[in-house]
């Protein structure tokens, strides 16, 4: 049914929006990489690996 | 040794059978590739400068400082340990210094520490590392001191002997229910323990901390006391500390004062020559006193000596000899 109103055609759209969707994609890349300074880091574990005395092996 | 191999630790009676990978009850000691490692040595993640009447020591160079350090870990999982945040922590978990042997005593040095003190958690799982800085320190002249709760095999502790000045151990109990009900641990190895460490004459004195209805039966106190001067001795400083409570055990309340007083002045009784209540600071168990002249020795308030009258390891008032190292 003909409503009056024009519908839009992907391309259309992209057009239109198309400084929008690149502006968004040119200030996602800094604005992630400026979160992940500031993103804490796991820490990593601080131990030793140091053989110890007073074990044996056991057989089987 | 190969990967795979299980592999048995025998620093403690625990004696934990280990495979690949797998840590032992301690938490800082592992099988990697069939050998056991230590995951704490160099890595403490305690260090602090305390007074040595803080470990408490009373009877060893009074008034001098002890640089002390702690790793996390721990092969007693007592339900009202005052370091439970280090103690029960895996290593992984606490922010861990590097601190190598040679650096401890460094510092010791530089912060005019008379002693070391392995300490806070239990030096029992960071023996290496206590017993490699206390060979370092020797060479240096530092002392070292070593505060816990005793669980050790015969072995380590024959070596421990040899290389540390003085030991405290946590006497936390007589009987064989405490220890596995709260301590998760047994009787026997730390009443071995003591006496070992009496037979090899180093320096030694023992805390009971006094928990309200878990250690503080009259006669079970007395049986505590009993065995400290039947088997090592009247001369063995036993202090009996107040219980602030925390951990496990928030719902008891802190040891009354006149259950303390109970302890120290039934210890008198019962042949105890240097009793002494702690955790409370200005009460007159914090003093030493000549158990021959009866006349003050030793004056104490916290952890400050305010006066001290033993000359050359004697009572200045009537010369009896004082047993200690008094520098």
């Amino acid at each position: 049914m003909e409503t009056g109103k024009q519908g839009m055609t992907r391309r259309d759209f992209l057009k239109r929006n198309m400084i929008v969707v690149a502006a968004l994609a040119l200030l996602s890349s800094p604005l992630k990489s400026f979160a992940d300074i500031f993103r804490r880091q796991p820490r990593k574990p601080n131990v030793s690996g140091k053989e110890a005395r007073y074990y044996r092996t056991l057989a089987g | 040794m190969a990967k795979g191999d299980f592999v048995q630790c025998e620093l403690c009676p625990r004696e934990c059978v280990l495979d690949e990978g797998q840590k032992g009850n301690c938490k800082v000691r592992a099988n990697k590739d069939g050998k056991v490692i230590t995951l704490v040595y160099g890595k403490p993640c305690a260090v602090h400068v305390d007074p040595i009447e803080k470990k408490p020591l009373y009877h060893f160079y009074p008034a001098s400082s002890a640089f002390s350090i702690a790793t996390a870990g721990c092969n007693l999982h007592c339900k009202f340990c005052q370091n439970w945040d280090i103690s029960q922590a895996n290593p992984e978990e606490t922010n861990n210094l590097d601190l190598p042997p040679e650096e401890v005593v460094r510092k010791a040095i530089a912060y005019k520490c008379k002693s070391i003190a392995y300490t806070y958690s239990d030096p029992a799982v960071f023996f290496e590392y206590a017993v490699d800085t206390a060979k370092i320190g020797r060479k240096a002249g530092v002392k070292s001191v070593f505060i816990t709760a005793g669980y050790l095999s015969p072995k380590p502790i024959d070596e421990l002997c040899s290389v540390v000045d003085a030991i405290k151990i946590d006497f936390k109990g007589i009987t064989e229910e405490f220890y596995n009900n709260v301590c998760l641990a047994h009787l026997q190895p730390v009443l071995d323990a003591m006496k070992a460490i009496k037979q090899r004459n180093v320096w030694l004195e023992l805390v009971n901390l006094v928990l309200p209805t878990l250690n503080d039966k009259k006669d079970d106190i007395a049986r505590l006391i009993d065995w400290v001067v039947v088997n090592l001795g009247a001369d063995v400083p036993l202090h009996f500390s107040k219980f602030w409570p925390q951990y496990q055990l928030k719902n008891l309340p802190p040891t009354p004062e006149e259950t303390l007083d109970m302890a120290w002045q039934m210890a008198k009784k019962r042949g105890v020559h240097y009793a002494y209540v702690g955790n409370i600071p200005a009460h007159d168990g914090n003093n030493t006193y000549c158990p021959k002249c009866v006349k003050l020795l030793i004056k104490r308030i916290g952890y400050d000596v305010m006066e001290n009258n033993i000359v050359g390891g004697r009572c200045k008032f009537c010369n009896q000899a004082i047993p200690g190292i008094w520098g």
